[in-house]
């Protein structure tokens, strides 16, 4: 077991370096960075330029450059940004507390839709309103996600304004409001981006677990458990679900990365300040350092998020416990 | 927090929701506090709050709020001498008799938003912060020819110049907030950007700082003993909402006030809309096809040197159409190279007009004949053909580049369309490496700075004449209307370089888009200038939920 966390551990490390050092290159040689572009009006002159990209540190080459924030980094420093010279640990852990919650929920969501209307489908593929929810499900799945996201704004908020359109908080609540008022503002928030993931992550779950449930509702134990009499729904909570679980499981794991960046459609068009929403700025700004370190937390969360699996499946299904 | 409170809490959750679903109305605190916010939907976030620091509008939004200059211009801008200016942190002023300095006097009231009084020393400090090469300020080039700033006594600070220019009041008043040197003195100038005062800016303005979520939301708050008076709106709010789809319905839900500039679909939609409506504003914007005359990069590039070919090719575009084809009436066909908001135009000005006929004889007269089967000309074994960059965050120049293409592949012209991400195309022009581009162009009030972006090019500062384009004429006329203090001669000669530019063909100007801002009819703007729309909120009147 040891053997397994210290191989994972260090390929997991070796997997972080290689993500930021691409990450830093990439971005580093490609064109543009962030002192002369559509949106700035630096560019007047090529003397006001020049000392903006003195002031940014954009001096030196991309080796000097890429090597000051590796040491910095080792050091539990990773600079500041470029465009509005925040520290990027700030940036991040803001981005980051936000996207753990909106993605979170999104993932909590969507897993215990897509179960519901799964199981509903894989264990009474006779039940008709499980078809139709099964069926919506997927089209929804199908849509791509800023659509689907402008579709809910559409109906929830502009056609009846029941949530807000956009945003983490209100900032008239949150400074002129009671605590209180400030956590139900909050989860006023975060209804639509939330619904927007699950309605799109649930499909995939649903049809994980449905396939999974068919294929086993043909497995002898069950049809022997079920002619010994067991009552419909213990046979399905105690027998069916758990070997079903390792399927979902899967999925789930897939999913656990976009707690961090994986919701930027969302994020974009919800206003959301989370990770995708910074790193998807920072990319348009060429801020090296922000990029990098938003490299660094979502390949620390990839490989985590990985590991966490395995652990997952390995207690999940025993018969991968003697695997190496 | 026991079960009991717990299940209160759910309930009234839920019932809010229910109450939130019948009514479309939010919180009573929510509801409290906003009866006088001003809520903004702004595509970004702003860049900086140090005025020095600041390169994007939507910091300037924000700076020119929270601090004050020493005068404000009146709307429409006019930047020879002082009679367009009324008096903001400065009472009064006085040139010297050889009108090389001018003596500001500051209003004994105005205090920092620390309580700390305002004085001469914070204007002289002000200066020194902006052109400070350590501070590296975008905006330190618009200071040039300012030898330095004194203090005559705590309350007077006065300007020196160099040399005599027309525009000396408009370049202090205008460019300079002024900045609190109790504050700041201490900063290093190349820590400003991160310093504590960068995200807790304090300065004189009507608005207070309030509170910054960056990429979400920047709240300012009224200054209700402000020494030119409490504004209207307790509040103005900036939320950041970078979906253009997200951001209109916002403001048609309600949801906030104004969203400063309506395109498509929203325009329409606002304006049947019941709630909300278009109010327009002078624009200071123009788009333009930009030639690159110098070869640099690629063989196509020398094509653009030649006169006669731009002229050519100007001939051939429908400029009237492609604007009524790709904004409707949201853009005006650009005149030159620079805007109708500004005091400086002549919008009789003659232009090169649509005529295809005149194009092919041109083109034949240059050698470029018609010779393949689709009509395209050649001269040498060479095609008439060039990359145009567009930048893909414009979907009106995209439309715009597809529109051009047809037009000019009917004259035997292949243009061929290069949509490229934004920074990628600024980092080419800025290299020179294009061809010819679909850009946009932000005119400032000063109409001598259009010298940075037409004026020839001295040694390897481009400025931002990315083209190259080069013309004495048009500079002499330039220089000398700069330096001409009789408006009616000053204008004369503007007009001047302005014909020689554009019968020149430096470009092939396509439209100026018209700016309509989506406005909650709660809301009544006054005074919303082409430069700075936001200038004049403090005075504009915000009505209550109940319509008081």
């Amino acid at each position: 077991m040891m053997v397994f966390v210290v191989r994972r551990v260090s390929h997991a490390c070796a997997v972080v370096l290689t993500a930021t050092t691409l990450g830093f290159a990439v971005l580093r040689l490609a064109p543009g960075d962030g002192v002369n572009s559509e949106t700035s009006q630096v560019g007047r002159s090529a003397d006001a330029r020049a000392r903006v990209r003195t002031a940014r540190g954009l001096d030196p080459s991309v080796l000097v450059q890429y090597s000051r924030f590796l040491g910095n980094a080792a050091r539990g420093d990773l600079g500041r940004s470029q465009s509005d010279g925040q520290l990027v640990t700030t940036a991040l852990s803001d981005a980051l507390r936000n996207s753990f919650v909106l993605s979170g929920c999104g993932l909590l969501a969507a897993v215990t839709l897509g179960l519901c209307v799964g199981v509903a489908q894989g264990w009474r593929p006779e039940w008709r309103t499980a078809r139709v929810i099964g069926t919506g499900l997927t089209a929804l799945y199908a849509m791509p996600e800023f659509v689907l996201a402008i579709v809910v704004i559409g109906v929830l908020a502009y056609a009846a304004p029941i949530f807000p359109i956009g945003g983490i908080a209100d900032p008239i609540v949150r400074l002129t409001g009671s605590s209180i008022d400030q956590v139900f503002d909050t989860l006023h928030h975060l209804v639509l981006p939330v619904l927007t993931l699950a309605l799109g992550w649930g499909a995939a779950v649903a049809r994980q677990e449905r396939v999974a449930l068919q294929e086993l509702s043909r497995e002898e134990f069950l049809r022997t458990a079920r002619a010994k009499g067991v009552r419909p729904r213990t046979l399905l909570l105690r027998h069916a679900m758990r070997p079903s679980l390792p399927a979902v499981a899967t999925i789930f794991g897939m999913m656990l990365p976009s707690l961090v960046g994986g919701a930027v459609v969302v994020e974009v068009v919800f206003a959301w300040p989370g990770m995708g929403t910074l790193l998807l700025h920072a990319v348009a700004q060429r801020d090296a350092p922000v990029v990098a370190g938003a490299i660094i937390v979502i390949a620390t969360m990839v490989s985590a998020s990985s590991l966490t699996l395995e652990f997952l499946l390995r207690v999940i299904d025993p018969r991968l416990r003697d695997a190496t | 927090m026991n079960i009991t409170n717990s299940l209160r809490h759910l309930a009234r959750f839920v019932t809010w929701v229910a109450v939130c679903s019948c009514a479309g109305d939010q919180s009573g605190a929510t509801r409290r506090g906003r009866a006088t916010v001003l809520t903004i939907s702004t595509p970004a976030d702003a860049d900086a709050l140090v005025p020095p620091l600041v390169s994007t509008t939507q910091g300037k939004q924000a700076v020119d709020l929270i601090f004050d200059a020493l005068a404000e211009p009146t709307s429409p801008i006019e930047t020879v001498g002082d009679q367009h200016f009324r008096p903001q942190l400065a009472t009064r002023w006085a040139w010297a008799a050889d009108s090389l300095s001018i003596a500001f006097a500051i209003d004994p009231r105005a205090r920092w938003h620390d309580g700390a009084p305002v004085r001469a020393n914070d204007v002289r400090f002000s200066f020194a912060l902006y052109t400070n090469p350590n501070v590296a300020s975008p905006q330190a080039s618009n200071f040039t020819g300012i030898d330095s700033v004194s203090v005559r006594d705590s309350l007077t600070a006065v300007v020196w110049w160099s040399h005599r220019h027309p525009e000396q009041f408009f370049q202090i008043a205008y460019n300079l907030a002024v900045l609190p040197e109790h504050l700041l003195a201490r900063v290093p100038p190349d820590s400003l950007a991160h310093s504590n005062f960068a995200s807790h800016p304090i300065g004189s303005g009507r608005y207070r700082f309030e509170q910054w979520h960056r990429q979400h939301d920047l709240v300012l708050v009224a200054d209700t003993t402000n020494y030119r008076g409490a504004p209207n709106a307790l509040r103005v709010l900036w939320i950041v909402s970078a979906d253009p789809t997200a951001a209109s319905l916002s403001v048609l839900a309600g949801q906030a006030d104004l969203l400063e500039s309506v395109r498509g679909d929203a325009f329409a939609q606002s304006n049947k809309s019941t709630t909300v409506r278009t109010v327009e504003y002078g624009s200071l914007d123009y788009a333009y096809l930009m030639f690159n005359s110098v070869k640099t990069v690629s063989s196509t590039q020398r094509l653009f040197s030649d006169r006669t070919l731009r002229i050519a090719l100007t001939h051939a575009i429908d400029r009237a159409a492609v604007v009524s084809n790709a904004l409707d009436s949201l853009g005006s066909v650009a005149l030159g190279p620079f805007t109708r908001a500004s005091p400086t135009i002549d919008s009789h000005m003659r232009q090169i007009a649509f005529d295809t006929a005149a194009t092919a004889h041109a083109l034949d007269a240059l050698g470029w004949q018609r010779k393949d089967a689709n009509g395209l000309r050649y001269k040498g074994g060479h095609a008439l053909t060039f990359e145009v960059l567009v930048p893909s965050s414009s979907a009106t120049r995209q439309r715009i580049a597809v529109l051009l293409q047809e037009q000019l592949r009917r004259v035997g012209v292949q243009m061929e369309v290069a949509p490229v991400e934004p920074q990628v195309f600024g980092s080419r022009l800025e290299k020179g490496d294009f061809d010819a581009a679909l850009n946009m162009w932000r005119t400032d009030p000063s109409p001598t700075t259009i010298r940075q972006v037409w004026g020839s090019v001295h040694g390897t500062d481009v400025g931002a004449n990315f083209g190259r384009y080069a013309n004495a004429s048009f500079d002499a006329a330039i220089d000398s209307a700069a330096t001409t203090f009789d408006v009616t001669k000053r204008r004369a000669l503007f007009r001047r370089a302005y014909q020689t530019i554009v019968d020149d063909a430096a470009a092939v100007w396509l439209y100026e888009p018209r700016n309509f801002a989506a406005i909650n009819n709660r809301v009544t703007p006054v005074g919303m200038r082409a430069d700075a729309w936001w200038a004049s909120i403090a005075h504009w009147r915000i009505a209550n939920a109940d319509g008081r």
